[in-house]
């Protein structure tokens, strides 16, 4: 069963760094976490331009050490719940699987960088 | 270190310009990094993958994009990575829709572009499977499955590798398996009944044989094996074994050298080498201990143990020929050479055997000639030429003679004809004018076989006359002693009056 770990307000970010937000432990045993963000209709548009990018960091010493794991970098919308484009939607997802599964002393740690303002919001949430 | 997949993972995110995700582990130095990628924008989107530790990434193939399903994939790989922690990007030029990343660290592999295919499979379909081609052997092939529904799928070839959890709906799964053979490797997969893009690399194992050119090395263990032989076409080819239980390893050059080594070897073998014609060999069960070397060109050399050998071999230029051996217990060591030097040197053998040479042998003694020397009415016969010269010499007038510290002793004559004795047998037995006739020849060897004939004659004649009297003696006697048994029988009658008067006298 998931667990969220972290939890980022949905407001609005003007260009910056925010954090980093360091998580609860993970689950031991976790397979990996995913990232549910959402925004509003004022997501800036326009395909090739970078919006903002969040990036994780894993520590499996209780975060005496860190390394970087995964990062993304989210463009302009529209956003899609389906390959056909059929209804767009303002919230997505980002999964990230583990080669080595959290330990008992895994910690993540989120950075976001807002390159043009935006509203976003999210939580993380680890993958049984 | 054999090729294997080392670490992976994957990513996945709904629109994204970028996805970048670090291995776990420190990437070994030289690993290849085998990269899938895949987006559902449009087939136009343009793959490119990048690292923070110096990975120079290239796509593999074309880019497979199904339009009805609007999912796109592509792979890459980096080739001799650096040591280190290492994070991979792609970055798709574009808000990619449903985008995916997975990297795969391909350890023990060379740095040779592996062979690669990709496949868009629009019809549905519950097996997706796609199949490429290697030349060389050991080699790791490394492939991932993306399908268009939504369900598990499972890897029927080689070894699952880690799945994708799509966020479009999408599922993945990556295999790979070490293969030892050359020519077509497939990876099989199931899943839903729906369309799959598939993508495979071959990557080429680190240290691998089965170059045409270059070098190649063997190196083995004890193992139990068989045969050991090694050979040359030009330059030298040397065996040296040590005691086993038949194990092997060969070499062969055409150029340049070839070594073996064994350890200790039971051999048993049959062979048959000729040139022209026929050749055969056939050997019982034999305990051989040995080595052998063969080279056209250049040395050859053998050196061998203390070997029980039992064989049978036939060998012949023209004609035939055949050897027939007991079992003989052989030790030493051999060389051949068809031009150069050879050299045999053998330690203690028991060699038996039989057999015939060509030519004509006449054993001694039966007619052994003899030299004669005649003096007055005598004839003196000699064994060989020299010593009937020296006689000849030593009859010589004593001015012809030659001095006294040079004269040697006259020979001994092996026989001495009397030509007085000869001419009584002669005429005793008719022979005379074959006597003269042989007493006027050049040597005196004809006239000895002669005097010997008439020898043998007379003392068969003179046999034969002692036999007649014998005989006629032992007739006489049975006479004398049937004319008694006739007498006696005659006064039988008389005899028995007598009897009977004798006793009325009583």
């Amino acid at each position: 069963m998931s667990q969220t770990l972290l939890t980022l307000p949905q407001q609005l970010y003007a260009p910056g760094t925010y954090g980093p937000f360091v998580t609860a432990s993970l689950t031991p045993g976790a397979t990996g976490y995913r990232v549910n963000y959402a925004t509003d209709d004022s997501y800036p548009t326009g395909q090739t331009e970078a919006v903002l990018s969040y990036a994780v960091e894993r520590s499996d010493d209780g975060g005496a050490t860190w390394r970087p794991d995964a990062a993304v970098t989210l463009g302009g919308g529209p956003w899609y719940t389906d390959r056909t484009r059929s209804t767009q939607t303002t919230s997505g997802q980002i999964r990230v699987g583990f080669q080595r599964s959290a330990g008992s002393n895994t910690l993540l740690r989120a950075t976001l960088t807002v390159y043009r303002a935006c509203t976003i919001g999210g939580t993380l949430e680890d993958l049984p | 270190m054999s090729a294997a997949v080392l670490q992976e993972r994957t990513i996945g995110a709904g629109s994204t310009l970028s996805l970048s995700l670090a291995f776990e582990a420190d990437v070994t130095d030289g690993s290849a990094i085998h990269v899938i990628s895949g987006q559902g924008s449009n087939a136009d989107v343009v793959y490119s993958w990048s690292d923070d530790n110096g990975g120079d990434y290239a796509q593999l193939g074309s880019s497979t994009f199904d339009s009805s399903q609007q999912q796109g994939i592509a792979h890459g790989c980096a080739l001799d990575h650096a040591a280190g922690a290492t994070t991979v990007t792609v970055d798709f030029g574009e808000a990619a829709l449903f985008a995916d990343l997975i990297v795969r660290e391909i350890g023990g592999v060379t740095s040779d572009t592996p062979v690669h295919a990709e496949s868009l499979l629009s019809t549905a379909t519950t097996t997706p499977s796609i199949a490429a081609t290697n030349t060389t052997q050991p080699a790791l092939w490394s492939a991932f499955a993306y399908n268009a529904g939504y369900g598990a799928i499972t890897a029927t070839d080689g070894t699952s590798g880690i799945s994708l959890d799509g966020n479009s709906g999408c599922d993945g799964l990556t295999a790979s398996e070490r293969v030892t053979s050359t020519g077509s490797q497939s990876a099989t997969f199931s899943g839903p009944s729906t369309s799959y893009q598939l993508v495979m690399a071959i990557f080429a194992e680190a240290g691998g044989g089965g170059g045409a050119t270059g070098s190649a090395d063997i190196t083995e263990g004890a193992d139990t094996v068989s045969g050991a032989g090694a050979s040359s076409t030009a330059g030298s080819a040397a065996i040296t074994e040590g005691h086993d239980s038949v194990s092997g390893s060969g070499a062969t050059s055409t150029t340049g050298a070839a070594a073996i080594t064994e350890g200790a070897d039971t051999v048993q073998a049959s062979g048959a080498v000729g040139a022209s014609g026929a050749a055969s060999i056939a050997e019982g069960s034999d305990s051989v201990v040995g080595t052998g070397a063969t080279s056209t060109g250049g040395s050859a050399a053998i050196t061998e143990g203390h070997d029980t050998v039992d064989a049978s071999g036939a060998q012949g230029a023209v004609g035939d020929a055949a050897i027939a051996e007991d079992a003989d217990t052989v030790s030493g060591s051999g060389s051949t050479a068809t031009s150069g030097s050879a050299a045999i040197a053998e330690g203690h053998d028991r060699p038996q055997g039989s057999g015939n040479a060509t030519g004509s042998v006449v054993p001694a003694g039966r007619h052994r000639r003899r030299y004669g020397v005649r003096v007055g009415e005598r004839i003196l016969l000699f064994d060989t030429p020299a010593q009937a010269q020296a006689a000849r010499a030593a009859l010589q007038p004593r001015s012809a003679r030659v001095p006294r510290h040079l004269r040697v002793v006259p020979p001994v004559p092996a026989e001495i004809i009397d030509l007085p004795t000869v001419r009584a047998l002669a005429e005793q037995q008719h022979q005379l004018p074959q006597l003269q006739t042989l007493e006027s020849g050049p040597d005196y060897a004809p006239l000895a076989v002669f005097y010997r004939e008439l020898q043998l004659r007379e003392q068969l004649a003179r046999s034969t006359r002692r036999r007649m009297q014998e005989l006629a003696a032992r007739e006489l006697l049975l006479q004398e002693r049937e004319h008694r048994r006739a007498l006696l029988q005659q006064l039988q009658p008389l005899l028995s009056l007598l009897h009977e008067y004798g006793r009325s006298l009583h």
